[in-house]
């Protein structure tokens, strides 16, 4: 009792109290005389309340974790930039601050650098630096971190990039003793990418511990190419006058920053001469000294000591912190730590051979005995020869691992279309036929991601270069070719380029009969797989040999039935039909034209070119010949489970079919989106976005794919992914309109009806409705509201319904939106009189939820066998 | 066994689908990560003291949950599970130290880090808690709205979508809240 007083008081205290906060205060006086009349205690209360709201900066205003990342910091964490969703702090540096996030469109994680805005605010300097730091990135060396984008969200610039899971070169060094042949090892790699750079006439001017990662691979990356020109310093000393420099000043950057740089700077850095090359080549001696000595060889107490050992000291003998690092790693070190940089290696590329020379034991150009030091005694010397063969000896086995690692077989391959070298257009669909064989034969190969068909056509005709490609697929090589034909003479010409170190891995040209062109693919394709290294099992030889037909003909006819079916135009489908009878006619032991004429049905049928009734049985035809000449083929087996759930409602045979598919090829996108389709509608949501995924994984570039991403979302009930990725799908492909209807009902699930109806209308409008028809339903909309609207969609809907096919589901849902059950019942009964495939959503489709309890729907369910 | 972050991802997905068992499993897995985390980091930070509450959490949601299919109010869940533990984790070492120091002054956390904070701010967090215990005598749903806010650091929408409630309601029980903290907190 006591207790029901307290809480009903204090909700009379809160209402108030949220009340009177709102009002101005003048206002409020009087509203709370009038509220509290009755209870002076009452009023005082919330007085005393209002006086805490009002106090000013209290600490409860920031939560706990914003102070602890500190005042001047940003609350980025679970913030999005972009397309970026913000997870965690990596670290800060010079120019800001690094963070973990997840690029949300293409799903991985990336590392992003937030600009402070000292260096953003200045557009010229952030000009400079983007063009360089652009020009680092397009570097795309093994050893230099992956750029993907620079982004600016709401006046905040930030870079983008792989992220690199490891840790900094200068914790490997803080927690490990690293042997001479370890650090030869990542020696190695910093200067092959310094190299690439200095090559390219970029200078990193900045190179430290902190830019530098290790993988737990052992992959070396160097980072922040470009970053030092944002925060380098005004001239110092006895300057001479540097243009670039002298445009940053120390106020603006403050000393902090250069504190940590010091201690790698060369001596022209510290001077504040202009820069080049051989600069990068000191600072990196002084990382070399450091990672063999665990100590920096110029670091004092103050920075102007630190300045003036730079300038004057030489660094100390390796032997008096180590006993690694022979004579010739220190001869190595010395002459990259020349004062004057005319007497230092004079490009990294000499250094980079020396490196490779002490790993290797040859001698180094840099070993020349330096007078000036006192030679160490005997016992040491012996030491040192014993400790130098075992390090020769660990350089050798590690040469060996790094020399069997590099010639690993490459695990994923991206297939350009082959370009057409003719101006015939024949030649071309040849060219594109060709390509798809090569893809699909590879495809089958057990050790090998390829790309599918649809992710690379979108090269086509494009001039991309193949690292730019490379890049994009996310995969190690690419097979460029093209093709010319004259006569019944064709000439292919090949190239396999790894991308990752840009070698050709293997070219050829072809001369050939175009009667032989089948032999040919075949060829090409083992070829591409030898170069590729990989090793193939019993079963993929099977599959590299295997030959689907004898007659050039018939291949030539499926290849035209292919091209126009890959199009998925209405119009066009009915002509590959045409195409695969004509390859049936010419062999009719062809399974895969007989595939191709199942696809072209369930197409027809699913954007409702034929009805179901129609299309499904001749597409079952189909793929029940294609399997009984080849009971191997994945796509047939997908077409028939596809029918078998969908059309005849047979679920656990629908089921088995997947599965024995994917089993075949368990790289068939097709497969794993159908079979989304079929899980979600079991309501095995968490199974069906696993799957769609993985469709989506086999081929991201799919709009297919991705409106059935937001279908699964959609039916899970899980209204904002579907949203996400509708936006994700339709930044690929802004024509692309029919992932609009799951946006549609997406943001009706949320109540979001201003929202729903301009998507549905955008669609309709992309489709090709009347402008009258829009305007008329928008009209209704702004007149009588939500249900206005579906008044008048649906006397338009039973309008079409009498000129074509539309499934009375459609308008069944209209019913169910407008309340109006008994009708809604009723169409879903005509629905199941005419066999609509889309019933078989009626376990999990949200706008069907009024209708549930009645016992009309239960024996709907029953019928089709869904009742749980 | 260790659960994979597949079944917590799994487990994490069915509760936000209201599967009360799941969240019941989940619980002391993150409990056990996020203590383990704060006590490396508290030992870590030992001379400076420093606490990131939230970089904790996210840190553990990172470790433990499988990210791919884990949409934004399983997060919001997860997040919200968190803020509870967080308290607990952070008042318990609190608590402790104060022992230590042989009845000494209540343990004041200095929450700032060194390099870029202007205001040094030092909370009461024993004091805090005692105030927040009483508001949660009062109105239960308001504690679990300070705590998501303030000890897991998220928005007023992800409190929203945690609790299951209109985030104009969040809005308006946290202004109650904070003023009646700070109303207590100021006697």
């Amino acid at each position: 009792m006591e207790q029901q007083i307290k809480s009903e008081r204090w909700r009379r205290v809160k209402q108030i109290f949220q009340d009177a906060i709102e009002l101005p205060g003048a206002e409020r006086d009087a509203y709370l005389a009038n509220a509290c009349a009755d209870d002076p205690s009452l009023r005082a209360e919330i007085e005393s309340l209002i006086a805490a709201h009002e106090q000013p900066g209290s600490f409860m205003d920031t939560p706990l974790f914003d102070l602890a990342e500190g005042a001047a910091a940003n609350p980025l964490i679970g913030k999005s930039l972009g397309r970026y969703r913000i997870m965690a702090l990596l670290g800060r540096g010079g120019v800001g601050e690094v963070y973990k996030a997840k690029d949300t469109v293409l799903g991985r994680d990336v590392a992003i650098k937030v600009l402070s805005s000292d260096f953003s605010s200045d557009q010229d300097r952030l000009h400079r630096f983007t063009q360089e730091a652009r020009a680092a990135s397009a570097l795309n060396h093994p050893n230099i971190i992956t750029i993907h984008e620079f982004g600016q969200d709401d006046g905040v610039y930030f870079i983008v990039s792989e992220f690199i899971e490891g840790e900094t070169l200068r914790r490997l060094i803080a927690t490990t003793r690293m042997n001479e042949s370890a650090v030869l090892e990542i020696a190695i790699q910093i200067a092959s990418a310094l190299n690439a750079a200095h090559e390219a006439g970029i200078v990193h001017r900045d190179i430290k511990p902190e830019n530098i990662m290790a993988r737990p691979d052992g992959l070396i990356k160097v980072l922040d190419f470009g970053l030092a020109k944002l925060i380098e310093p005004r001239p110092i000393g006895l300057g001479v006058n540097d243009t670039e420099a002298s445009t940053l000043d120390w106020g603006r950057t403050g000393a902090g920053v250069v504190m940590g740089t010091v201690n790698y700077m060369s001596p022209e850095q510290a001077r504040g001469l202009v820069v080049d090359a051989r600069s990068d080549i000191f600072s990196f001696g002084v990382a070399l000294y450091e990672m063999i000595t665990g100590r920096s060889p110029f670091a004092r107490a103050t920075v102007a000591d630190s300045i003036a050992a730079i300038l004057e000291k030489e660094p100390p003998p390796l032997a008096e912190s180590t006993s690694e690092g022979g004579e010739a790693m220190e001869a190595v070190i010395r002459k990259a730590l020349r004062k004057d940089r005319e007497e230092r290696y004079q490009t990294v590329g000499e250094l980079l051979a020396d490196l490779k020379n002490l790993k290797s034991g040859e001698a180094v150009a840099a070993f020349i005995p330096v007078r000036n030091q006192k030679l160490p005694g005997a016992i040491k010397r012996r030491w040192r020869a014993a400790a130098m063969m075992l390090a020769a000896l660990a350089a050798i086995i590690a040469a060996a691992v790094y020399f069997s690692e590099s010639h690993r077989a490459i695990e994923s391959v991206a297939v350009l279309p082959f370009v057409n070298a003719d101006e015939n257009p024949e030649t071309e669909i040849l060219a594109d036929g060709l390509t798809e064989d090569v893809i699909n034969s590879l495809i089958q190969l057990s050790n090998l991601t390829v790309r599918p068909r649809n992710a690379v056509f979108r090269y086509k005709r494009r001039d991309v270069d193949p690292q730019t490609a490379g890049r994009e697929l996310e995969v190690e090589a690419i097979l460029i070719g093209q093709m010319s034909r004259r006569g019944d003479d064709i000439t292919i010409s090949l190239q396999l380029i790894d991308v990752r170190e840009n070698r050709q891995l293997w070219g050829e040209r072809y001369q050939r009969k175009f009667a032989d062109i089948l032999r040919t693919q075949e060829e090409i394709a083992r070829k591409v797989s030898e170069n590729l290294r990989l090793r193939l099992s019993s079963a993929d030889e099977q599959q590299l040999a295997k030959r689907y037909t004898d007659d050039t003909e018939a291949y030539l006819a499926y290849t035209r039935g292919r091209h126009l079916w890959n199009r998925r135009r209405r119009e066009d489908f009915e002509k590959a039909i045409g195409y695969f009878n004509q390859a049936i006619e010419k062999d009719p032991n062809y399974a895969r034209a007989y595939s191709g004429l199942a696809d072209c049905y369930i197409a027809m049928t699913t954007v409702g070119v034929i009805a179901p009734s129609e299309g499904f049985p001749k597409a079952k035809e189909a793929a029940k010949k294609a399997l009984a000449i080849d009971n191997t083929l994945a796509e047939p087996h997908t077409s028939l489970a596809h029918i078998t759930w969908l059309h005849e409602w047979d679920w656990a045979g629908g089921e088995e079919g997947f599965k024995r598919a994917l089993k075949l090829n368990p790289k068939y996108e097709t497969a794993h989106q159908w079979y989304a389709t079929y899980l979600s509608a079991m309501g095995r949501h968490e199974e069906a976005i696993a799957a769609i995924k993985r469709a989506q994984d086999l081929d991201p570039t799919s709009n297919f794919i991705g409106m059935d991403v937001s279908r699964t979302y959609y039916y899970a009930r899980q209204y904002h992914p579907a949203i996400e990725q509708y936006l994700k799908t339709l930044d690929m492909d802004p024509s692309f309109n029919r992932v609009s209807d799951w946006l549609a009902l997406s943001y009706e699930q949320l109540g979001l009806y201003d929202q729903s109806i301009d998507a549905q209308l955008k669609a309709m409008t992309m489709r090709g409705s009347k402008p009258e028809t829009v305007a008329a339903l928008r009209a209704a909309y702004a007149a009588s509201g939500w249900k206005g609207f579906w008044r008048k969609q649906l006397e338009l809907t039973q309008k079409e319904a009498r000129e074509r096919y539309v499934s009375p589901y459609f308008i069944a849902r209209i019913y169910a939106r407008l309340g109006e059950r008994d009708l809604a019942l009723e169409w879903l009964q005509k629905a199941y009189d005419r066999h609509s495939d889309y019933l078989v959503v009626l376990n999990v489709e949200p706008l069907l939820d009024p209708l549930r309890s009645d016992p009309r729907f239960a024996k709907l369910l029953q019928d089709i066998s869904l009742a749980p | 066994m260790t659960p994979t972050p597949e079944e917590i991802t799994r487990m994490l997905i069915a509760w936000n689908q209201g599967d009360e068992r799941a969240r019941d499993e989940l619980m002391p897995r993150i409990y056990d990560e996020l203590r383990r985390l704060a006590r490396a980091h508290l030992r870590r930070e030992r001379a400076s003291h420093t606490l990131q509450p939230t970089a904790l959490v996210h840190e553990v949601f990172l470790r433990l949950v499988d990210q791919s299919p884990v949409n934004w109010q399983s997060r919001a869940h997860f997040f919200g599970a968190a803020a509870r533990l967080m308290r607990q984790i952070l008042i318990n070492h609190a608590e402790a130290r104060r022992a230590a120091k042989r009845g000494g002054d209540a343990e004041r956390i200095s929450l700032s880090d060194v390099d870029h904070s202007t205001v040094k701010q030092e909370i009461d967090l024993i004091a805090l808690n005692e105030a927040l215990k009483k508001l949660e005598r009062i109105d239960p749903q308001q504690g679990r709205i300070v705590e998501m806010r303030y000890f897991s650091g998220l928005t007023i929408e992800e409190v929203a979508e945690a609790l299951g409630v209109a985030p104009a309601t969040v809005k308006r029980e946290w202004s109650v809240a904070r003023a009646w903290l700070r109303r207590e907190l100021s006697h």
